[in-house]
């Protein structure tokens, strides 16, 4: 193994606690004891990776196995990597700060398109070939898994394979099979046609796709019929047996969820349409409030942290909530441990919730009504009400809070130029309830942030067959926007809409976008998802000198006979359902939200049945 | 509330974070650790914790201090051992002492900083040893500040040099051990040194190692720890 000496380095970037590794609760092994050296890569920021659940698990469900020591490694701000590049120091785990090229294993976990070109970079810095097929003996497997990995087409040259599903059991196999195939000395293909008969595993250089002339799909088959024809995601079928850790590692420098997350429960009850986590992550599985009042008791004790959050998609539909905060407030509220609730609904907000979290600490609340009218609300299925939302700000004005924000989307599907005003519309109703608010109960200096995003169809989503917004037309949306929010209260963000559109273009990519990836980062592009770094020109022409229109990808609606570059793999979602939630949507008809009844997804069929928590037996469709 | 003196270390990985993010890591191993700290009142309640002059990122320290307030005694030894079981690796706590009741607080005493200061020149010259002799011995070291309204002024840090302890020239390279004053009435910043050494003299450093050997109390010409001297 080859080591680092970054020393010299150091002193010379900004944040160098980012690269020192050794904080707390970090796990150290005898590199001489283990059989597997696996990398977990973040690609990007320190602050950004560590915030992220899925490696804070993993990372330590890894580390169970005496056989196998897992590191960290993530991308090295652009400070850092000139140093790197200047100085000869190739991508280094921050652990042992041994070269991550010599490792068995770099898993890259793909949370957002936009952090592609720090794949490639990283790479790059490690000096592993960037190409799978170019990879040889020695080198390590490159995998990747998270979101991104159900369309994972973009990248399917440069991984050797992908995890398509929760990691925590389909590790062991993987795992298990590549000792004995080190042991035995096979060749990186036997490897690969070994792992591919794993279940969730998706080895995309064992399947080959072919175009038709007008440049769709016309098939993604397997090289052999020994492998699967579609590729089956997997789960955890029960979260309270399945592993969690009692201790996570806390960072000497600031990260953007610098606190204990508890993950309440997986999957969605709510159908929005747009969403892709509520689709991929089905079925719903709660953790029950006793298992969860023990892991929260560990976690605090373990780590030091001063505030815990509670980590789901929409956190107010877990079915225990109001015990549970009401318990761990009673048994950490005195220590000055405090509690936060993202993702809460707007809909089945309580003000008794909010006066809970109130007696230990004041955060701010965020709304995410996600469309300005009921008519596109109902669209994309996002079943809360004007009504809903006044009720939830007007107990959180009577509590005190004064501080507000509310998320919305434009370009989504049907939307008109009221849906538009409709969001101005709803934040002067939002400040209207505040002067309304009992002076004496409201909080002094209200400030209300209004949030929009640009709409980017994702696979895996009744959306997904539909055309983006155009950058002109998202622009347009954002100047009558800026127009119409003037009010001192009121601060009006949005995004660039060149960076949802590169993003929209990946999420629904093919294979022949890894030419342009690799081009753009040629070109310089790295941290996309970075204002200061993201560099559309570069991206133009990237997709200009590989001859590729992106619009092909980003804003060309696809008829439901189109074969989808995604459609080998199975989430369990079926492709009728998505189709019948897409005719819903245009129809502006909202669809009812599991827990009233069954809607018949497909999730079940997948996995046998019974595996939902949102009650399947009551089938309404 | 009885207040105690802790002394500690700040090395290795740990050297490179910041004097916020020391206190954070600090704040979290005494949770961990369950000792008895006094938080404040209020919405957001902190640890009342005082620490001594920061240390700037990248500079390491053999001893740096921090008076904690405890809602209840605990014997010493115990509680530096609590503390070092659920501290990070680099950070390690030396010594605990009680303050005497009406003690004044660590910035009130302390003035004084002794570096050891290490670095390899970019170029080796002739008469090296007498040339950073010959900085030390003029009359006057100018170099700009700005002060709080953002005015550049020119400041004599020649007197805020309070000791040149050891002045080495090997094969390894160079090696200077000093002292400077530190604190709020007077203070020198060893970087700000180094700065002004290389300005004035041909000798570009490189790696450059600072290391904090101790803070102290100056009392009737002698130089004390805040452990030793508490009043």
């Amino acid at each position: 193994m080859t080591s680092v000496d970054i020393e010299g380095l150091l002193n010379r970037v900004e944040k160098p606690a980012r690269y020192t590794g050794g904080e707390y609760n970090s796990v150290y092994k005898d590199k001489r004891e283990v059989e597997v050296r696996f990398a977990f890569a973040f690609p990007d920021l320190y602050e950004i990776a560590m915030s992220h659940l899925g490696l804070r698990i993993l990372y330590y469900l890894l580390n169970q196995r005496k056989d196998t020591w897992c590191e960290r490694v993530f991308a090295p701000w652009t400070d850092m990597e000139k140093l790197m590049r200047e100085n000869g120091i190739p991508l280094f785990a921050l652990e042992s700060r041994d070269a991550v090229s010599e490792f068995d294993f770099l898993g890259f976990t793909l949370q957002y398109e936009m952090g592609y070109s720090n794949v490639v970079n990283m790479l790059s810095l490690a000096g592993i070939p960037i190409l799978a097929n170019e990879r040889e003996e020695g080198h390590p497997f490159v995998i990747g898994g998270g979101p991104c990995a159900y369309n994972a087409e973009p990248l399917a040259d440069i991984f050797d394979f992908f995890v398509l599903g929760e990691g925590e059991e389909v590790l062991t196999p993987i795992l298990d099979t590549y000792i004995e195939w080190k042991k035995r000395g096979g060749t990186r293909r036997e490897y690969l046609e070994r792992v591919a008969l794993i279940e969730g595993v998706y080895v995309p250089s064992l399947y080959n796709v072919r175009y038709n002339e007008d440049g769709t799909i016309k098939s993604v088959l397997p090289v052999s019929d020994r492998f699967p024809e579609r590729i089956n995601k997997v789960i955890i079928k029960d979260l309270d047996k399945v592993f969690f850790p009692d201790r996570i590692i806390v960072p000497f420098t600031e990260i953007v969820h610098d606190r204990v997350m508890l993950e309440i429960f997986r999957g969605c009850t709510r159908g929005c349409r747009f969403c892709q986590a509520g689709m991929v992550y089905r079925p719903v599985r709660e953790k029950s409030p006793e298992v969860l009042a023990d892991q929260a008791e560990r976690l605090i004790k373990n780590t030091g942290y001063e505030e815990v959050s509670l980590a789901s998609l929409s956190t107010s539909d877990y079915t225990h909530l109001e015990p549970l905060v009401k318990q761990l407030i009673a048994a950490h509220g005195e220590k000055g441990v405090g509690l936060s609730l993202p993702s809460l609904r707007i809909d089945n907000f309580s003000l008794d919730l909010i006066r809970e979290i109130q007696k230990v600490r004041k955060t701010g609340l965020t709304f995410a009504p996600e469309a300005g009218t009921q008519r596109l609300r109902d669209v994309i299925n996002k079943g809360v009400t004007e009504e809903d939302l006044m009720t939830s700000v007007g107990a959180a004005f009577s509590a005190g809070y004064n501080n507000l924000k509310l998320y919305f989307m434009v370009g989504l599907p049907t939307e008109t130029v009221e849906d538009i005003d409709g969001i101005a519309d709803l934040a002067f109703k939002v400040v209207d309830r505040y002067y309304a608010t009992d002076r004496e109960k409201r909080g002094r200096g209200l400030k209300v942030t209004v949030s929009t995003s640009c709409f980017v169809p994702k696979p895996f989503t009744p959306f997904q067959w539909q055309p983006q917004d155009t950058i002109e037309s998202f622009r347009d949306k954002q100047d009558r926007l800026k127009k119409r929010l003037k009010h001192r209260a009121i601060t009006y963000n949005w995004h660039q809409p060149e960076t949802s559109y590169l993003e929209a273009v990946f999420a629904r990519g093919d294979r022949r976008l890894t030419r342009v990836l690799i081009r753009a980062w040629e070109l310089g592009c790295r941290f996309d998802g970075w204002k200061e770094h993201f560099d559309f020109a570069k991206w133009q022409k990237a997709f200009a000198d590989c001859g590729i229109d992106p619009d092909f990808y980003a804003t060309r609606p696809r008829s439901y006979d189109e074969v989808l570059p995604w459609d080998h793999v199975n989430v369990g979602v079926s492709r009728e359902f998505l189709k019948r939630e897409n005719e819903r949507a245009v129809k502006a008809r909202a669809t009812p939200y599991c827990r009233e009844g069954c809607i018949n997804c497909g999730i079940t069929e997948l996995f046998g049945g019974g595996i939902c928590d949102a009650g399947y037996q009551n089938r309404v469709y | 509330m009885p207040v105690i003196r802790i002394e500690f270390t700040k090395e290795g990985n740990a050297k490179y974070i910041s004097h916020l993010d020391l206190i954070r890591a600090i704040q979290r191993a005494v949770r961990r650790a369950g000792v008895p700290v006094e938080y404040s009142k209020g919405f957001n309640p902190h640890s009342k914790i005082a620490y001594g002059p920061a240390l700037a990122v990248g500079i390491s320290s053999s001893a740096e201090y921090l008076d904690m307030s405890l809602e209840s005694p605990v014997e010493e030894t115990g509680l530096v051992e609590r503390l070092n079981s659920s501290l990070p690796a680099g950070i390690r706590v030396t010594a605990a002492k009680y303050l005497p009741d009406g003690a004044p607080s660590l910035n009130a005493v302390i003035g004084a900083a002794a570096y050891r200061i290490t670095g390899r020149p970019a170029v080796w010259t002739q008469g090296l040893e007498q040339k950073l002799r010959d900085f030390f011995e003029k009359e006057s070291i100018f170099i700009e500040r700005t002060d709080k309204k953002g005015r550049k002024k020119q400041v004599d840090i020649k007197p805020m040099i309070a000791e040149i302890q050891k002045v080495l020239v090997t094969d390894g390279g160079v090696l200077l051990d000093v002292v400077l004053d530190t604190g709020s009435r007077s203070n020198l910043k060893p970087t700000d040194l180094v700065e002004a050494l290389e300005r004035d003299t041909d000798i570009q450093f490189q790696d450059v190692c600072i290391h904090r050997k101790g803070l102290f109390v100056k009392r009737g010409g002698r130089y004390f720890s805040p452990l030793e001297l508490m009043n």
